[in-house]
């Protein structure tokens, strides 16, 4: 076992189908359309990718931990619809409607975790619930339409977050470098520190985790927490970057998000997580969608490929776990 | 104060749904000594260990430590205390690194981030002591069971505590790993650490302990320095689990060999298994005995259907080989019983009771009758002495009363093939003797019965004939008058040296 | 020092018979919410109670209510299926794509309904070759049933050209004037699926299965083969009510049945089917969807805005699990009072 060469560790990483995947990809669409790989392209790619990443990272930390949360594609709409709403009814300045909009994120985590926690119930059906609760009291503060949004131009927030600029001929928006940030910081959280330790244990052997001290609800309602405060964020990124902030963004998204941090690796049953591997995820499903417009098969094929991605990747954990079984 | 024992537990009391797990436990471990708590498995021991982990809450009684009574409410308080518990199922996650299994919540830190370098360089002493010579980076699924169980008590001594509680530390070691770890112990104890070590056997309390107390049914029955036991008190405790064994009904195995069903295994290889030979005749109780992970109960897994064999050729006594499946296996009249798959807690005595004839056959009524279902369970809650009405759940049985149901749904459709994979573990006296006189009656009645178990007095006790493993082989095979379960242990463990001059080793035979 | 005088205090053997109690059946607690909120409803509004509108809920009510019964099934082998909607829609799509090409209706609709049990069968045997859980398995597919009649349906509404064969008049048409015919269906299936639960030996397995799955396979209960069964029955029930649907309706329109599989969750738990596997109700599952229904059309009666709609079905859903929380709960610490009641 020791005398394993550094391909066979390499190709047993978890974190090796998605890249492989990833290159076949880019290099596929590239064969087809050398157009795809334009600086224009790959800003464009790279523009969304961020929003959907910030929420997909926080769920890989949670998935890790054993459980899920749906209610983050009715959250990216709700945050930004309270934060505009405050601002244009003149409660607040902006900056505070940011706040407030996270801080009413955060409970609605710390809902959905004491739910999950103390009442014992699946995560999936409490955030389902917590889902349709959200998406319901958004549409009610609408009305159902979209909510006026003031450009955000020259604002300082909306520089800090969304500001764009140019790196030669690339188009980069500010929240780049918060989504870069935010996924060294929680994969040296995941790897690298005890809260790391602490959320694998919780979803490797949950009770092995209590007898050694390890305070599992907290790390869940902590991750519940982070899952709901990064959804908003994006949300609120979002409707700064693109001047809109509609009840209905964000429908669908919750699959999506656990599709890319699926297809990176990170087991739905909880356990096993990787930050790299929900990268290179999230990274395969938006080139995929861009890149199946771009060499002219319909758009709505879309959906096929991220189930087959799925099913795919999934055959490929098993396989890879059963040869190592096997192995030893 | 500082005469006062370390830690001492008074009248401690806890009951398990409506199961009396712990009556009225009392003991007192003093400073820098080892004590041996000795019971049958089932006696309470991991319900002890586990309160004082601080997993769960005593129901009443108190536990002082260094004369001041302390309340252990979470596994936090209890290492606070400075108790470190290694439970019996090593509670360990087997996708993680080694490493990181002996620091869990328990990592060191440099800047905010885990160190590596720390951990390794903490653990490095500690392992090698202990004879672990694994790749601390590979994940904990790949070690054996005695390698794992190493770890588990690594775990604990990584944290240097004053009181270090073992339950049954010793079940998957094999004798070189048992020595080693015994040497480490004698040193902590000389260095001033007090262990309390929870075990099943009376030889290896003997070897270690200082004081030994012995447990029955939740209670303390004797406590004693090792110095001060008698002969004749050894000889009472060693005997303590034979009187739970029924004489033999031969009727049958008297009968002519020709006539009686008989199973042959030849050349059976797959997973640890390599070359397994041997043939069982109905009427016969045949052992397997092996360590954990030394393939004994694979053997069982593989002849129900549930381990696919690499090659080897079975002949059951319908003609077939393997079954394929474990659907198959029942079909054809083989059954398993094991400890630990359990019953369907939240349904009834009765539902449980029909889940072969109903659940595993594919012949008869398409129709599931709970009234015909009602008639079979008053049948064998009859025969097994269950002690609660047929519509009761069965998660409101002890976990003896559970393992009659998981044996009783068998019975309903006449078995030829008996596989028990440990069937009396963890279960109270009473049920145990009653599961082992119906092994006896099904014996008699002309099934072939294969009994594997960790417990060496248990299949002294009931077999016939005992096949011991080792790695996957079989070591050797102990039958008549030489079975005894000092015997047993030695084949199992490699131990091949001329007998150990243990007072334990003398004590058993006489006992047997 | 015998064992003797130990054995009677032990376990489960200490407990006397007790008197047969009375149990209520576990679908009584959603019959009793159901008619609290139809007759407060009537009581409001006067109009709610005339026959017509009653029978226009159950039929609005029928086709969610046929997927919950099949995810009774599933519930109760401790699986979730997500791709229920997805299946719903495709089958409808499928069908209403052949029958536009001229095939016979009735023969589409069969392919629509064989559609959805192969689906089923996929989950089944992708759930079992890659050793994972349904949910995660119909995730997947969920993604793929979504594409495919998308694809097929180019994103559109389709409306398949009326025929003389009697499929369209038959399902959109009425039993005796008043009882449409989906809810026939809906009724008859809830009654039949009832009896294959709690009577034959399939039900029995499944729900041997869900409540404990390891000790049902070492009982030799084929548990591959059970939830493969199930998972068929449910693609098939899904199928069956996406041509439902199709047939009564005339069209499939690209939202349709997107909330599917959360209204046929959230029915099967409000009727006293168990998330913990091994209790399902079917006839529950069926009132459970007329709860909903009724909570819905009560709303829009009392003029609340629809945005609360998925709103009140997430309070719903929430409060169904609360409910059965706090039940278990209550239960084990009846037990555990009884226990020691009896210890004296």
């Amino acid at each position: 076992m020791e005398n394993r060469s550094f391909i066979q560790r390499l190709i047993a990483r978890a974190e090796f189908g998605p890249l492989v995947l990833l290159i076949v990809e880019l290099v596929v669409f590239w064969g087809i359309n050398p157009d795809f790989l334009s600086p224009q392209n790959i800003s464009n790619i790279l523009a969304f990718t961020v929003e959907l990443g910030l929420i997909a990272l926080a769920m890989t930390l949670l998935m890790t931990s054993g459980e899920f949360d749906l209610s983050v594609g009715s959250l990216f709409g709700f945050s930004p619809v309270l934060m505009w709403t405050l601002y244009n009814s003149g409660v607040t300045s902006l900056e505070v409607g940011l706040l407030i909009a996270l801080l009413v994120a955060a409970v609605i985590g710390l809902v959905n975790g004491w739910f999950v926690t103390q009442l014992k119930i699946p995560s999936f059906l409490v955030t389902l619930g917590m889902l349709l609760v959200v998406r319901g009291t958004a549409l009610f503060i609408t009305d159902g339409f979209p909510q006026r949004t003031w450009s955000a131009e020259g604002s300082w927030l909306a520089n800090i977050l969304v500001g764009d600029f140019y790196v030669g001929p690339f188009r980069v928006y500010a929240s780049l470098f918060w989504f870069i940030g935010a996924a060294i910081v929680l994969g040296y959280v995941l790897t690298q520190s005890r809260t790391g330790n602490w959320i694998q244990a919780a979803g490797g052997n949950p009770n092995a985790a209590r007898a050694r001290g390890v305070n599992v609800n907290r790390v869940k309602v902590g991750l519940f927490i982070l899952s709901a405060v990064m959804a908003s964020l994006a949300g609120v990124i979002s409707s700064l970057r693109t001047s809109a902030a509609n009840p209905n963004s964000g429908t669908g998204y919750e699959l999506e998000v656990i599709a890319m941090v699926v297809i990176g690796g990170t087991a739905l049953t909880g356990g096993r997580g990787t930050i790299i591997g929900t990268v290179l995820g999230i990274l395969i499903l938006r080139v995929m969608r861009n890149g199946i417009v771009l060499i002219g098969v319909p758009g709505l094929a879309y959906n096929i490929f991220i189930g087959a991605i799925i099913l795919g990747m999934m055959a490929l954990h098993s396989w890879l776990e059963r040869r190592h079984q096997a192995g030893t | 104060m500082s005469d006062s024992p370390l830690i001492s537990v008074r009248n401690l009391a806890k009951r398990l749904g409506g199961f009396v797990a712990l009556e009225d436990m009392s003991l007192a471990a003093e400073r820098g000594t080892i004590h041996a708590v000795v019971g049958e498995s089932g006696a309470g021991k991991s319900v002890l260990a586990r309160i004082l982990a601080g997993i769960e809450g005593a129901d009443g009684g108190a536990i002082e430590i260094d004369g001041h009574k302390v309340a252990i409410d979470s596994p936090n308080t209890a290492r606070k205390h400075g108790l470190a518990v290694v439970q019996q199922q090593s509670a360990l996650f087997p996708d993680r690194p080694v490493l990181a299994n002996l620091f869990v919540n328990r990592e060191p830190l440099q800047s905010g981030l885990v160190s590596r370098r720390e951990m390794r360089a903490r653990s490095f002493a500690l392992l090698r002591q202990l004879g672990l010579a694994v790749d601390v980076g590979a994940p904990l699924g790949e070690l054996d069971p005695g390698e794992r169980q190493l770890v588990g008590i690594a775990a604990a001594l990584l944290e240097h505590p004053r009181l270090l509680v073992l339950d049954e530390p010793c079940e998957a070691l094999d004798r070189n790993q048992r020595d080693r770890l015994f040497a480490v112990l004698r040193e902590l104890k000389a260095r001033g650490m007090t262990i309390l070590h929870l075990t099943n056997r009376l030889e290896e309390a003997l070897a270690l302990a200082d004081q030994v107390t012995v447990m029955r049914n939740g209670r303390d029955v004797l406590s004693k320095p090792r110095s001060d036991l008698t002969a004749t008190e050894e000889a009472m405790i060693g005997q303590l689990g034979l009187t739970l064994f029924p004489l033999p009904l031969r009727s049958l195995s008297n009968l002519a060999g020709t006539l009686r069903p008989q199973l042959t295994v030849s050349g059976l290889s797959g997973g640890r298994l390599a070359g397994v030979e041997f043939s069982a005749r109905g009427g016969e109780i045949i052992g397997l005995a092996g360590l954990p992970g030394s393939g004994a109960s694979d053997v069982l897994a593989m002849l129900f259907g549930h381990r696919r064999a690499r090659k080897g050729k079975v002949r059951f006594p319908d003609g077939d080989g393997l079954p394929r499946t474990r659907t198959e296996a029942a079909r054809r009249g083989i059954c398993l019983t094991s400890s630990h798959a359990g019953v369907m807690a939240d349904r009834s005595i009765a539902f449980n009771l029909s889940s072969v004839v109903v659940g595993a056959r594919d012949w008869g009524r398409r129709w599931y009758s709970p009234k015909a279902a009602a008639e079979r369970a008053a049948r064998q809650v009859e025969a097994l002495r269950i002690r609660s009405g047929s519509d009761e759940l069965a998660g409101s049985l002890s976990t003896g009363g559970r393992q009659k149901v998981a044996i009783g749904r068998w019975l309903e459709i006449g078995p030829q093939v008996v596989l028990l994979d440990e069937p009396a573990r963890g279960i109270d006296t009473g049920s145990k003797q009653e599961i082992y006189g119906l092994i006896r009656q099904m014996a008699a009645s002309g099934c072939i019965m294969l009994l594997h178990s960790t417990e060496m007095s248990e299949l002294a006790g009931l077999c016939d004939r005992v096949l011991a493993f080792r790695d996957g082989r079989i070591a050797g095979e102990v039958a008549g008058a030489e079975m005894d379960a000092a015997a047993l242990r030695k084949l199992i463990t490699g131990d091949t040296a001329a007998p150990a001059p243990e007072p334990a080793t003398t004590s058993q035979r006489n006992a047997a | 020092m015998t064992t003797a005088d130990t054995s009677p205090r032990l376990a489960g053997s200490a407990t006397p018979k007790t008197k047969p109690s009375f149990r209520l059946p576990a679908e009584a607690g959603v019959v009793v919410a159901l008619v609290v909120l139809v007759g407060l409803l009537g009581w409001l509004q006067r109009s709610f109670l005339e026959p017509a509108n009653l029978f226009a809920l159950i039929e609005q009510a029928a086709l969610p209510g046929i997927a919950a019964i099949g995810m009774v099934f599933v519930l109760s082998l401790r699986e979730i299926d997500l791709s229920v909607g997805a299946v719903f829609h495709l089958a409808a799509v499928v069908a209403a794509v052949l029958i536009a090409a001229g095939i016979d209706p009735w023969l589409s609709a069969l392919a629509g309904v064989a559609l959805g049990t192969c689906i089923g069968l996929v989950n089944g045997l992708l759930a079992q070759a890659l050793r994972v859980p349904v949910i995660a398995v119909t995730l997947g597919t969920w993604w793929i049933a979504y594409g495919l009649s998308s694809v097929v349906g180019k994103g559109q509404a389709i409306t398949p050209p009326a025929d003389d064969g009697g499929f369209f008049s038959t399902l959109s048409g009425k039993a005796f004037g008043v009882v449409p015919a989906s809810v026939v269906i809906f009724v008859l299936l809830a009654l039949t699926l009832h009896i294959v639960l709690h009577r034959t030996r399939f039900g029995y397995r499944v729900q041997a299965t869900g409540s404990n799955p390891e000790a049902a396979a070492d009982a030799g209960i084929a548990t591959a083969t059970v939830r493969l069964m199930a998972l068929a029955l449910m693609g098939a029930v899904a199928g069956l009510a996406g041509v439902i649907h199709l047939g009564a309706q005339g069209a499939i329109a690209p939202a349709d049945g997107n909330d599917f599989a959360l209204f046929a969750i959230t029915a099967a738990l409000i009727g006293g089917t168990r998330l913990s596997g091994g209790h399902g109700s079917v006839v529950g599952a069926a009132i459970g969807a007329l709860v909903i229904q009724v909570v819905l059309s009560g709303m829009a009666l009392l003029g609340i805005a629809s945005a609360w709609t998925s709103f009140a079905v997430g309070v719903l859903l929430v409060a169904a699990l609360a409910v059965d929380r706090l039940g278990r709960i209550w239960r084990s610490h009846r037990a555990d009072r009884r226990q020691a009641a009896k210890r004296g």
